[in-house]
């Protein structure tokens, strides 16, 4: 039994290791519950996301979230922010840890955004940690560039690469951390209502598009959707606000893997 | 304030507006047929709403949910309405409705042909009979049709004519009175007098409704359709789940009750009697009884043996075998609707029975095991829709004494004037039963299928409108042509430019991915995804006084197992109007390289007819149609001329034409009283 399940990690792990090193970092169940169409969201999870949105960051805040999928036991992701005003910009560093016992990756994050009139330039730097029970541990350094420019008062771009430079994972297989360009559109029709439109490319799948939108109705609660092809999802979600807390919930739904859950709470500090 | 209104209302050119009028109807189908769907039945839905256009409703009578039963308005367009028709007073003329808030000028356009004010000493206490007599709207149509080439049926196994006769009746006063029969004749069936409900025609339907008498709201005595809920057990034959242009307001489904059924499909009527009685303001009770004939091929010898193994809907009853099957059993359907409307709120119970005399077996196939078996069916439902600000929510959840559950959830929302969004959820189980519903759904019936569907309607400027949706869906058994469990998802986008004068255009993109079998060297079936995409794209030009010209394009692609096919259709549109006399023509090329390519479009025909014919293969479509006026009658002739250049005989079985022409001739006449 325990061969077996020794057996069964360590083929699992070369998947792992052998096609895609690492887990979607996408964090906030905000950007979930909006079919993960993060590129032109500006909040505090913008750090595992794309790094130009901590320039909307006002307050100095901090920011935990949990994300699991019932059907895929080890698979949860977690995640800590804080973000502040510092430097003419917004500096955020956060750590983040998916997997369980036997497989984990773990991250360590800091980001730094600024900006420029109606463009916002943001860069965050990781130290990864791949770590599997009886194969040891290996580090990793990645970045992520992103940028975020207004175009008019109602619509704005969001792009952001993350690995351009295709760090090495394992020089004896040639291993390297994936590529991927994200990029989007957010409108504002109204004052109430935000829609964004999104593709992803990650190098070593197809790509994958994504239509979300929010709903800030007069009141402290706002309400998401999203849907996404390749590989198709439908996601919902509903966030609360008051000046000192943010709550967050997004519920995911595919065919391949069931129903997901994530939960985001995020406690600002006024400033004086 | 009605001084102005009048003022404003003298401004608008009528006469203008009221020839364009049939054009419109044309544009509203054919926005309704933009994505044609095999599943949905177009020429009924086309019949309904033909109906209501031939009798537009009385605007200061028509109620909510029949003004939802149109498909094109939103809750708050509804709304808005309905408040200002109770604040102002009577509508004085139909264009007052440029006036109401929230009405823009593309939708008052739309909604004109189905409204009219009707003159309100036309509405005092003369008896229901002196009304009936001196009534003038009211009309006598026949039409007769047929295909000019022999058909191999029309030399063998036909016992009929190859003509297809047609003769309506109808006089009604909407909010009032409607009476109507209509006879047919399909193609190829034999005209001999056998009965008063077979007087040679081979089918008659026919209908006496009264409105609006003392606490009878409704009452519909021969032949109708019921509509209640979301449509879960009682769907009628109006409302479309997924159509073209309106991708939010056709999810919600009209809570009608009884409506007339004039449409000459002959299997979908309910026959016998519907009332809707009103206790007080807000409760109104609907019960129903039918007794009604079906189709189906009888299979046993006996009296006790005996079993309907397939039920048949074509209406058919060319050869020995189909007049055979024809009326094989009978289905009695009773039912009650109790619901409670207030302003706000729409909340209801249905309880629904439906009884066959011969017990209805299908031959077993692994896909059909969940499928209704036996001769009875009964079912209960609730339904509630609450409207809040902006937001009308939906929902009904139905169950079968056999234990199938059917659930839909759903919410219509106006974020922005400019912004409509729709959502719903749906879960029907793979053994509920209901032969009359009509909700959303992927597949051809409600059942077996789970999904998520989300719509978006866009106004980016007055005329210039982005729709679109996606929809997630499951079907947790075997379906036809698909012997596993699978899953699929489609999705659309609409960018059209919709305005009274200047061009209009449209452009719409759609993927639909879904399973099916495929079948190689080995003997065990695979099932993939195959993955269709549409682009479709047109203009229509006014480009001088009563000349219109549109040009349409359409092309698919189909990929499934590795292996991709094609089709296009390029047709080229000219409608033309010189006084009285109007003449549409269509030139259409068409090249399809295999069936899941053929391409469905929208052809104009003869009044209240209906064709959506599939271009298929590769050649050329043509139709001339040219209707004249003169007085009480109209004349229309419509001729259609279809030629394949890659192949020698057209069609199977009984409906094959030797060669490579086929030829369409109708006549049709109409004598308004």
């Amino acid at each position: 039994m325990t061969a077996q399940l020794i057996c069964a990690v360590a083929l699992l792990l070369c998947v792992f290791f052998a096609e895609a090193q690492s887990v979607s970092t996408l964090m906030g169940a905000r950007a979930h519950a909006m079919a993960s169409a993060s590129s032109c969201l500006d909040d505090e999870w913008s750090l595992f996301n794309n790094p130009a949105g901590l320039s909307g960051v006002t307050d100095a805040i901090v920011a935990v979230g949990y994300a699991m999928t019932p059907l895929l036991p080890g698979s949860d992701r977690m995640a800590v922010a804080g973000s502040l005003r510092a430097f003419k910009g917004v500096l955020s560093a956060g750590i983040f840890r998916f997997g369980d016992a036997f497989y984990s990756e773990q991250i360590m994050r800091l980001g730094y955004a600024h900006k420029l009139g109606l463009a916002a330039l943001g860069i965050s730097a990781s130290l990864i940690q791949y770590s599997a029970t009886g194969f040891g541990t290996l580090w990793v350094p990645g970045v992520t560039l992103g940028g975020i420019a207004e175009l008019t008062p109602w619509m704005k771009i969001g792009a952001y690469v993350v690995n351009p430079t295709q760090p090495v994972v394992s020089r004896d297989h040639g291993e390297r951390l994936p590529t991927q360009l994200t990029a989007g559109i957010g409108v504002t029709p109204g004052e109430q209502v935000l829609i964004i439109a999104e593709v992803e490319k990650d190098l070593d799948y197809d790509t994958s598009w994504k239509i979300a939108m929010e709903y800030r109705p007069l009141g402290r609660f706002h309400f998401r959707l999203g849907c996404r092809l390749v590989p198709e999802r439908f996601s919902a979600g509903v966030g609360f606000r008051s000046p000192r807390l943010r709550l967050d919930y997004a519920l995911d739904y595919s065919a391949f893997i069931g129903t997901g859950h994530h939960v985001t709470a995020a406690y600002p500090f006024a400033t004086k | 304030m009605k001084v102005t209104l009048i003022f404003c209302i003298l401004m608008v050119p009528v006469m203008a507006v009221h020839a364009q009028q049939d054009a419109h109807l044309q544009q509203l189908i054919d926005d309704i047929a933009a994505i044609p769907d095999i599943d949905v039945p177009y020429e009924a839905l086309y019949e309904n709403l033909a109906q209501i256009f031939s009798e537009p409703y009385d605007l200061n009578r028509v109620t909510a949910e029949e003004l939802r039963l149109l498909g094109f308005l939103s809750v708050q367009q509804i709304d808005a309405l309905i408040k200002h028709r109770e604040s102002f007073g009577d509508f004085l003329s139909p264009y007052e409705l440029q006036s109401v808030e929230g009405l823009d000028e593309v939708t008052v356009d739309r909604l004109l042909p189905f409204v009219r004010v009707y003159e309100p000493e036309t509405r005092l206490d003369k008896s229901v009979l002196k009304r009936i007599a001196e009534n003038r709207n009211a009309y006598v149509m026949i039409s007769q049709g047929r295909v000019l080439q022999r058909r191999a049926g029309d030399d063998s196994t036909f016992l009929g004519s190859p003509d297809q006769l047609k003769i309506r009746f109808r006089s009604s006063r909407p909010g009032d009175f409607s009476l109507g029969f209509t006879l047919e004749k399909d193609a190829g069936e034999p005209f001999v007098f056998e009965s008063l409900w077979r007087p040679g025609f081979d089918h008659l339907s026919f209908h006496v409704q009264l409105q609006n008498k003392g606490i009878i709201e409704n009452l519909v005595v021969g032949d109708y359709q019921v509509q209640a809920g979301q449509g879960l057990l009682l769907g009628g034959l109006f409302g479309l789940g997924k159509s073209g242009s309106e991708t939010v307001n056709t999810l919600r489904r009209a809570n009608v009750g009884g409506v007339p059924f004039s449409s000459s499909n002959e299997n979908s009527a309910l026959r016998g009697a519907v009332v809707t009685i009103r206790f007080d303001q807000n409760l109104h009770v609907t019960g129903f009884y039918s007794d009604a004939p079906r189709d189906a091929l009888v299979e046993g010898d006996s009296t006790d043996s005996q079993l309907a193994t397939a039920l048949r809907t074509s209406g058919l009853h060319r050869t020995e075998n189909e007049i055979a099957g024809r009326a094989a059993i009978r289905e009695i359907n009773a039912g009650v609707v109790v619901n409670r409307k207030t302003a706000r709120m729409d909340a209801g119970v249905v309880l629904n029975s439906v009884i066959f005399d011969t017990p209805v077996q299908r031959k077993p196939r692994p896909y059909n095991q969940f499928a209704f078996s036996g001769s009875e069916n009964h079912s209960e439902s609730v339904f509630l829709n609450y409207n809040h600000r902006n937001h009308a929510f939906f929902s009904e959840f139905a169950l079968n004494a056999t234990g199938g559950t059917a659930a839909v959830i759903g919410l219509l929302s106006s974020l922005t004037p400019q912004l409509e969004v729709a959502a719903a959820y749906r879960d029907y189980s793979r053994d509920f039963h209901a032969f009359y519903a009509n909700a959303i759904s992927e597949g051809s019936s409600v059942q077996n299928e789970k999904g998520i569907y989300w719509g978006w309607k866009y106004r980016l400027t007055k005329y210039l409108h982005v729709t679109g949706y996606f929809d997630m869906f499951m079907f947790p058994w075997l379906r036809y042509r698909v012997y596993a469990p699978s899953r699929g998802y489609e999705w659309l986008l609409r960018i059209a430019r919709n305005s009274r004068s200047g061009p209009s255009w449209h452009i719409q993109f759609r993927e639909e991915c879904k399973a099916r079998n495929i079948y190689g060297d080995d003997p065990l079936v695979d099932v993939v995804p195959g993955v269709k995409r549409n682009v479709l794209a047109g203009t229509s030009i006014a480009a001088a006084r009563g000349l219109t010209l549109k040009t349409r394009l359409q092309y698919s692609a189909y990929q499934i197992g590795g292996q991709t096919t094609e089709g296009m259709a390029l047709m080229q549109d000219i409608a033309a109007e010189f006084g009285k006399l109007r003449v549409a023509a269509r030139y259409a090329l068409f090249d399809t390289d295999d069936y899941d390519n053929r391409q469905y479009a929208y052809e104009r025909d003869a009044w209240l007819s209906f064709s959506l014919p599939a271009y298929y293969g590769v050649g050329t479509r043509s139709y001339i149609l040219v209707s004249y006026s003169f007085k009480r009658m109209t004349l229309w002739m419509r001729f259609a001329h279809t030629r394949y250049i890659d192949r020698e005989e057209i069609g199977s079985g009984p409906d094959k034409i030797a060669g490579n022409q086929r030829n369409d001739v109708k006549l049709q006449l109409r004598y308004r009283f």
